[in-house]
């Protein structure tokens, strides 16, 4: 998954997890102040109807006290004469109730109660010609308090507060009068105590009831419930909030009466509509809000310099490194960094040899190829010296690995020395000295003055081996050779100034070592001479314009041929004058040898099983292989293979090794020639002579066969040759070691008679026959079958006229 | 609180303060007796006074109620013990002196020439008091308003088109009850509880179209000019006192053709002390013929003084609204005694049509 796709995934559920989370934390504070605040608000709207209700109480209280305390009523009260006081007192007291009740609308009653209980004065609206009716208080409140009144027990002020069926919510008072005493002297006597009953509808009930019910919300039914409780003033003027079932709960209680009010749950929770769609509304907004602000800031801040990190790192090759190092302190900084540390180390490794910290071929034609660009910009010379160790190999083969990588080691050290700035003639620039492969080096001389001052240097080089080259202790005896190209003179560009020192390079070691030789008009020659060598015989190669000749081998005594030599002509080159002795060593260097072997071999192996197969033929094919197959391990397989495929008898097959391809203590040849010779055919040394294989090491070989190079046939002939012919001297040793001798290159009848009578077993050479097309081949065979049937007719018949 | 003798001193500052003027004159310069006078309002002629102070020496100081449970209160508490003479309607009168509250005057009726007075009027003061004035009730409506003159008490509290909304009417026990019971064809002091029953039907009927619950007086003296009122309720005294408070000259006074109740105003002597010289000699000086003319004059009611009357000047005289024509002194009685439970019903009656009436409770 990208990051950005992650980013994505993990922050939309992490903000929405928070918001939520925070929303519902919200929304209990929410429905905690909701709760409090609908509580301090059902408080004080109870509170202001106590207040209300306290107020109704003391007008009420004074309005009676006013009409009991009035000279109307005291006149009415103390009238002597009923009459009189029908006449001249009632019209106005009544008056007086009348304004007292336009004053309190609420009242209802209003009546004086003789102690018999009979009204003397009832102020109630209605029919005024039944008899009074008594006041409409609850049970037998009014009846007990008479009754109390009447025994003398009861003179102080009654106060109640009650409702009706209807929920009338009343207050009543009932309060001793005396006709001569002051209401208050509660020592008056009962006789003549007339009792006032005032009942009083009380308003503010109805409008709390109103006022919660409209703010609250009118379609949730508010539970109201009012008590008398006479008994409850020690827990008068209290609040209490609590929750039942969900519901809350208010109870107020008064010294008069206690009032409850109950406010459903439903109402609480629909309350919280509004908040509740808010903080949905608020979750979702800031979710989007902030998921796309933080998306947007981690993708500034961290997704795009990761980003912009990883395009520089694709962009990025080591030629062209777009990391920069940045001086930050954040972590993709440091990743950058750390990436950037990383690709130089990747570099380095790359760029250098790690034995002696040397830039490697591939660095080196990199910085060749940049110096001579700049060198070409400004005009200016360079020298190119191509350094090959001599007898190396010698060291790494007798003195092991250890010894041989310390000395290209040390090796590596003195030529850095040598070439130090203050005493170079070049002006030493950046990696300039490197070591190509195993001991070859490679230095460029930037801005020399030409051909001498890369002389200098080139003769430094040789004279370090003038004693030896000492490495812990030892001296090697080993030599430089060193090709040496100048640029512009032998070329412009890396690759083409390279080869050309090498060429140089080869072209010393061919001059006999231990030298070094500028690029010249001839090795370009030879350069371009090998050049089209190659191409040519890439093309036959491909188009298989290549075919084999047939050089017959001869029985010495019978002069009979007994087998063939395979050699290969290329006809495009032979138009040119070039022979296999040139073109294959071109090839051996190319590596198109192998195809070259592997093409003669089967070519040579399908004309041996045709002559076979179509003529009977019973010869030997002796073809020659490079000394390349030596270290070819699956050339043995791959002539196995050919072998089987043609079926043809191993023993007819004699493979040529030239003497001078190998090499003494040789392990790896040595098991190659082992493995072929396992295959069942011969081996042969060929060209044997020209190489200085020591005489003992001939037993080493697996060799069935030596072939006397053409040099030793010739030098038989030669008159000036006094001392005994070398042919001798192999025929002597083949002899020891019961070696089979064909001598090559017979090309006068005095060789031949030498041969003969030397006791070389088989001949060839131009003597006794050129070498033949595949046609004449055939030929050849099918007359010399033929001569072998009459020979073998004549023979019986000699042998029956014998017989 | 009846209404009766509605306080005149608002009307005539001048004059009053030309009365203390003269008291003071005379307190200084006789120290004679005084006499304590417990009177309405404007109820004497005060050159009636100024001569009995000149001509017997004593000196009249007055002291005014305005309501007649103020007065009563003051009689029960025993407070008027401190009065000299006390101005009583004659029924309280009556009901007070059978619990001896005040003095027997029979000693004083050559004094005061008792054969004088109306027999009428005699016997309403009874022993205790010395018949002062009378008058009778009716209704009081504007000519210019009305459609038709009005005839009935009926149209009190069933009124024409014209008036409704613009009655002005006063809820007395008695007074409005007897007008109730008059409209209904009743007597007006009648204890028939059905006919009690259909005057409190009316009364309750009536407040729909009451423009105040007041009396037409007061009404008129709060709002001046700018009254609305076209009926009342009231005394044969009042229409002047409309006219002059309104400033309109169309109202008149009637007595419905049903009828009507007639009052009587007594001097009484509170029986605490034996009435002194000068408290006779005031008693015997009021009730001159001459002396009660002029007063009658001064004060526009008619007086008991039968004696009196071809004194009076004629103007005076031929008002039929004061001075009643002897057909309807003789078939209207004059207030009788009612029974406590009637009155007591009538009390209740009343209070309950005003009750209603504010809470706004509406007659069928």
């Amino acid at each position: 998954m990208r990051l950005t796709q992650r980013v994505n995934y993990i922050l939309l559920p992490v903000i929405l997890l928070v918001f939520t989370l925070a929303a519902i934390l919200i929304y209990r504070e929410i429905a905690q102040d909701s709760r409090q605040q609908l509580q301090g608000q059902i408080q004080r709207e109870m509170n202001v109807v106590q207040q209300e209700v306290d107020l109704e109480l003391r007008s009420l209280r004074a309005e009676l006290s006013h009409i009991l305390n009035s000279a109307d009523f005291i006149n009415f009260i103390n009238a002597g004469s009923t009459l009189f006081q029908v006449y001249a007192f009632e019209p106005s007291t009544y008056a007086l109730l009348a304004t007292s009740r336009l004053n309190n609308p609420g009242i209802e009653e209003l009546q004086i109660l003789a102690p018999t209980g009979e009204a003397v004065l009832a102020s109630s609206s209605g029919d005024p010609f039944g008899a009074p009716s008594r006041p409409g208080l609850p049970a037998t409140v009014l009846e007990d308090y008479l009754r109390q009144v009447a025994a003398e027990q009861e003179l102080v002020v009654r106060e109640i507060v009650y409702q009706d069926l209807a929920g009338v919510t009343r207050f009543a008072v009932l309060q001793p009068v005396s006709p001569r005493l002051l209401v208050k002297d509660s020592q008056q006597s009962g006789s003549d105590i007339h009792v006032a009953v005032l009942v009083a509808r009380l308003g503010a009930f109805d409008g709390l009831r109103e006022r919660l019910q409209q703010q609250l919300g009118g379609e949730h039914e508010l539970g109201f419930s009012l008590a008398l409780d006479s008994a409850g003033s020690a827990s008068a003027d209290q609040f209490q909030a609590t929750v039942t079932a969900g519901d809350l709960v208010f109870k107020q209680v008064h010294r008069l009466y206690s009032l409850e009010l109950k406010v459903p749950e439903a109402l609480l929770w629909s309350r919280l509509q509004g908040a509740r769609l808010n903080l949905l509304l608020m979750v979702s907004a800031l979710t989007v809000f902030s998921f796309l602000a933080l998306r947007l800031l981690i993708q500034r801040q961290i997704l795009r310099p990761v980003n912009e990190l990883v395009q520089r790192v694709r962009e990025s090759h080591h030629e062209n490194i777009q990391l920069q190092r940045i001086d930050s302190n954040d972590e993709v900084s440091e990743l950058n960094n750390a990436y950037v540390n990383l690709l130089q180390d990747i570099h380095h490794l790359a760029s250098f040899d790690h034995l002696t910290g040397l830039a490697n071929r591939r660095s080196f034609q990199l910085i060749l190829a940049r110096q001579l660009h700049s060198a070409r910009n400004q005009s200016a010379q360079s020298a190119l010296l191509f350094i090959d160790l001599d007898n190396f190999k010698r060291v790494n083969d007798q003195y092991g690995h250890a010894t041989g990588d310390r000395l290209l080691q040390k090796f590596s050290d003195q030529l850095q020395e040598s070439i130090r700035p203050e005493d170079v003639v070049a002006s030493m620039g950046e990696n300039v000295l490197a070591r190509l492969a195993g001991d070859e080096f490679a230095l460029l001389l930037n801005d020399t003055d030409g051909a001498s001052g890369a002389r200098i240097v080139a003769e430094r080089i040789l004279g370090m081996f003038d004693q030896g080259f000492e490495v812990d202790g030892v001296c090697h005896n080993i030599n430089a050779s060193i090709g040496i190209a100048l640029a512009p003179e032998d070329g412009n560009h890396a690759q083409t100034l390279l080869r050309n020192a090498d060429a140089a390079m080869y072209e010393a070691k061919a001059n006999g070592k231990n030298r070094y030789q500028f690029f010249n008009r001839d090795i370009a020659s030879v350069m371009s001479r090998r050049q089209k060598i190659e191409k040519v015989l890439d093309r036959a190669l491909d188009s298989e314009h290549l075919h084999l000749v047939y050089m017959p081998i001869f029985e010495t005594a019978s002069l009979r041929p007994t087998g063939v030599e395979v050699l290969l002509r290329c006809p495009a080159l032979a138009e040119q004058g070039i022979g296999p002795d040139e073109f294959i060593p071109v090839a051996e260097s190319t590596g198109q040898i192998k195809r070259i072997d592997l093409w003669v071999l089967e070519e040579a192996l399908l004309h041996l099983r045709c002559l076979r197969d179509e003529h009977g033929y019973q010869g030997f094919f002796a073809i020659n292989i490079s000394a390349v197959e030596l270290h070819n391990e699956a050339f043995p397989q791959q002539v196995s293979e050919l072998i089987a495929r043609y079926g043809i008898d191993p023993a007819l097959l004699e493979l040529e090794i030239t003497e001078t391809s190998l090499v003494s203590d040789d392990a790896d040849s040595i098991e190659t020639l082992q493995a072929l010779k396992a295959l069942g055919l011969r081996l042969a040394l060929d060209d044997f002579g020209t190489g200085y294989t020591a005489f003992n090491q001939l037993a080493s070989y697996p060799v069935d066969t030596l072939k006397i190079d053409r040099s030793f046939v010739n030098a038989i002939s030669d008159s000036s040759q006094q001392k005994r012919p070398m042919v001798d001297i192999i025929l002597t040793l083949a002899e020891l070691y019961d070696l089979h001798v064909i001598a090559e290159g017979v090309e006068t009848a005095a060789e031949l008679a030498y041969l003969q009578h030397s006791g070389c077993q088989q001949l060839q050479g131009y003597f006794l026959s050129m070498p033949l097309s595949w046609n004449a081949l055939q030929q050849l065979v099918l007359e010399e079958q033929a001569l072998l049937t009459e020979q073998r007719e004549k023979g019986e018949h000699l042998k029956l006229v014998v017989d | 609180m009846s209404p009766r003798r509605f306080p005149r001193s608002a009307l005539t500052p001048r004059l009053l303060s030309a009365c203390a003027c003269l008291l003071l004159l005379v307190a200084t310069q006789l120290r004679a007796e005084t006499v304590e006078l417990y009177t309405w309002h404007s109820y004497w002629g005060e050159e009636v006074l100024g001569q009995f102070e000149v001509e017997s020496g004593h000196q009249l100081r007055r002291s005014y109620f305005d309501d007649e449970s103020v007065r009563d209160a003051v009689i029960t508490s025993g407070r008027y013990q401190g009065f000299d003479i006390v101005v009583m309607d004659a029924l309280t009168l009556q009901i007070v002196s059978e619990h001896g509250l005040f003095a027997d005057l029979s000693s004083l009726n050559d004094d005061i020439g008792a054969d004088n007075f109306d027999p009428r009027w005699r016997q309403a003061c009874g022993v205790h008091g010395v018949p002062y004035t009378y008058g009778a009730l009716g209704m009081l409506y504007r000519k210019s308003v009305a459609a038709e003159p009005l005839r009935s008490w009926r149209q009190l509290f069933v009124p024409p088109p014209e008036h409704r909304g613009r009655v002005v009417m006063f809820m007395d026990n008695i007074d409005t009850s007897a007008a109730a019971l008059l409209a209904g064809g009743a007597p007006p002091y009648s204890e028939d509880v059905a006919e009690l029953r259909q005057a409190y039907g009316l009364m309750r009927q009536q407040q729909r179209h009451l423009l105040a619950r007041n009396y037409g007086l007061s009404y008129a003296s709060e709002h001046g000019l700018a009254s609305q009122m076209s009926l009342t309720f009231g005394y044969s005294s009042d229409e002047l006192e409309l006219r002059e408070l309104t400033g309109q000259e169309d109202w008149t006074f009637l007595i419905p053709e049903e009828g009507t109740l007639l009052w009587a105003d007594c001097l009484a002597v509170p029986s605490g002390s034996p009435a002194s010289a000068a408290t006779r000699d005031f008693l015997a000086f009021i009730s001159r013929p001459a002396v009660a003319a002029r007063n009658a004059e001064a004060i526009g009611y008619a007086t008991a003084n039968r004696s009196a009357l071809p004194l009076i000047d004629e103007s005076t005289r031929g008002d039929e609204q004061v001075f009643l024509s002897e057909s309807i002194l003789r078939e209207v009685p004059v207030v009788p005694r009612l029974t406590v439970p009637a009155v007591r019903l009538r009390n209740r009656m009343v209070h309950a049509v005003v009750v209603d009436a504010q809470a706004g409770v509406v007659a069928p």
